[in-house]
């Protein structure tokens, strides 16, 4: 009975593992995307410092959980988005509307990749 | 290198634990399923001890479920013969009374040449002399000569043998003194170092082995630099 509720407490407790790390990835993800989108809008109304600051704050946020990004996805993906914040403060510091918008884009969707990897999808399984 | 090293570390105690958890058998007596099992987990191992690229967590995770589905199955095969023949299979019988049974063989895959090389290599040259071969779920084979062509034991001879087998426990290993097999045999502490003092040594330290049989009988191994 003991090894019997042994295994079934350890695969539920899996289970209930990647689907929680699966919602705080999205809950993460969407805040850091809403973050951004907030630099893009106050980039595209010519609001230069206003972009760099939600960029930065998107930023610290982002680097507040790289312990756990680490632990838990794929080290190339969580580098990438990392390589692509700098890039994007870069060119908000040198206040390149097209090269910010498109690192931006880029960013956002390297994101949505990071949320969409923990996802319980047919896509992911098969 | 640090993360090599304790990954390394966490991955072997983890494999360890969960060959542990799945018994006693070697790699050849393995069921089907902990053949898959052994090796499913040795790769699962390997890949995150290398790629630091890949969080260790995606390692660790896909052999727990691996050790609890199987641990998991092993429990239900213990409460279903159905799922246990499901799992593991079941012995086919490829000699009966004599008699070469080849639809099994063909079923089994198994060629005339494997046969004759296992009745070789337990002894056996001849066909004729096996009642019965049984390929069993790891894929031994066993084998059951006909009577006539054993030895014939002393139950055969009618002849009386006295019982004198009896497990010997093991008292002192190593200068180590077991207690629990000292309690087992109802023995105390004094009475094993009056014992060790009669065979010539001051304190069971000195003593490599010590085991005592079921007739009372001790067998005493000095450690090499005692005496």
């Amino acid at each position: 009975m003991k090894a019997w509720l042994t295994s079934i407490f350890l695969l539920a407790a899996i289970l209930a593992g990647s689907a929680l790390n699966c919602r705080v990835m999205e809950r993460d993800v969407s805040r850091w995307q809403s973050q951004l989108e907030q630099a893009e809008s106050a980039a595209a109304a010519e609001n230069w410092s206003g972009a760099r600051s939600a960029l930065s704050q998107s930023y610290e946020d982002w680097f507040a959980r790289q312990t756990r990004l680490h632990i838990t996805a794929e080290h190339s993906v969580v580098d990438g988005a990392d390589a692509m914040y700098r890039r994007a403060a870069a060119f908000a510091a040198a206040e390149e509307p097209s090269e910010f918008q498109a690192e931006l884009a880029g960013l956002k969707h390297q994101l949505r990749l990071l949320a969409e990897m923990e996802q319980f999808s047919v896509k992911n399984v098969l | 290198m640090s993360t090599a090293f304790l990954r390394t570390v966490i991955l072997y105690f983890l494999i360890t634990a969960g060959l542990r958890l799945m018994g006693k058998r070697q790699i050849g007596q393995l069921e089907p399923s902990e053949l898959v099992l052994t090796m499913m987990l040795s790769d699962l191992a390997t890949v995150p001890m290398q790629d630091f690229g890949i969080p260790l967590l995606s390692g660790i995770i896909p052999i727990l479920t691996l050790l609890s589905l199987s641990m998991l199955l092993s429990q239900l095969s213990l409460c279903s013969i159905r799922i246990r023949r499901l799992l593991c299979g079941s012995p086919t019988v490829l000699i009966d009374h004599g008699k070469l049974r080849q639809d099994a063989m063909r079923k089994n895959r198994f060629t005339i040449d494997e046969l004759l090389e296992e009745l070789r290599g337990q002894g056996i040259c001849n066909l004729k002399d096996v009642k019965y071969a049984v390929l069993e779920n790891s894929g031994q084979l066993s084998i059951l000569p006909w009577p006539g062509t054993q030895p014939p034991s002393a139950d055969d001879l009618g002849t009386k043998v006295p019982d004198s087998v009896s497990l010997p426990i093991i008292l002192v290993n190593d200068g180590r003194l077991i207690s629990q097999n000292l309690e087992q045999c109802g023995k105390s502490e004094e009475w094993l170092q009056k014992q060790v003092r009669r065979q010539g040594f001051h304190d069971y330290r000195e003593v490599f082995l010590l085991t005592l049989d079921g007739g009372g009988k001790i067998d005493c191994i000095p450690k090499e630099d005692a005496k």
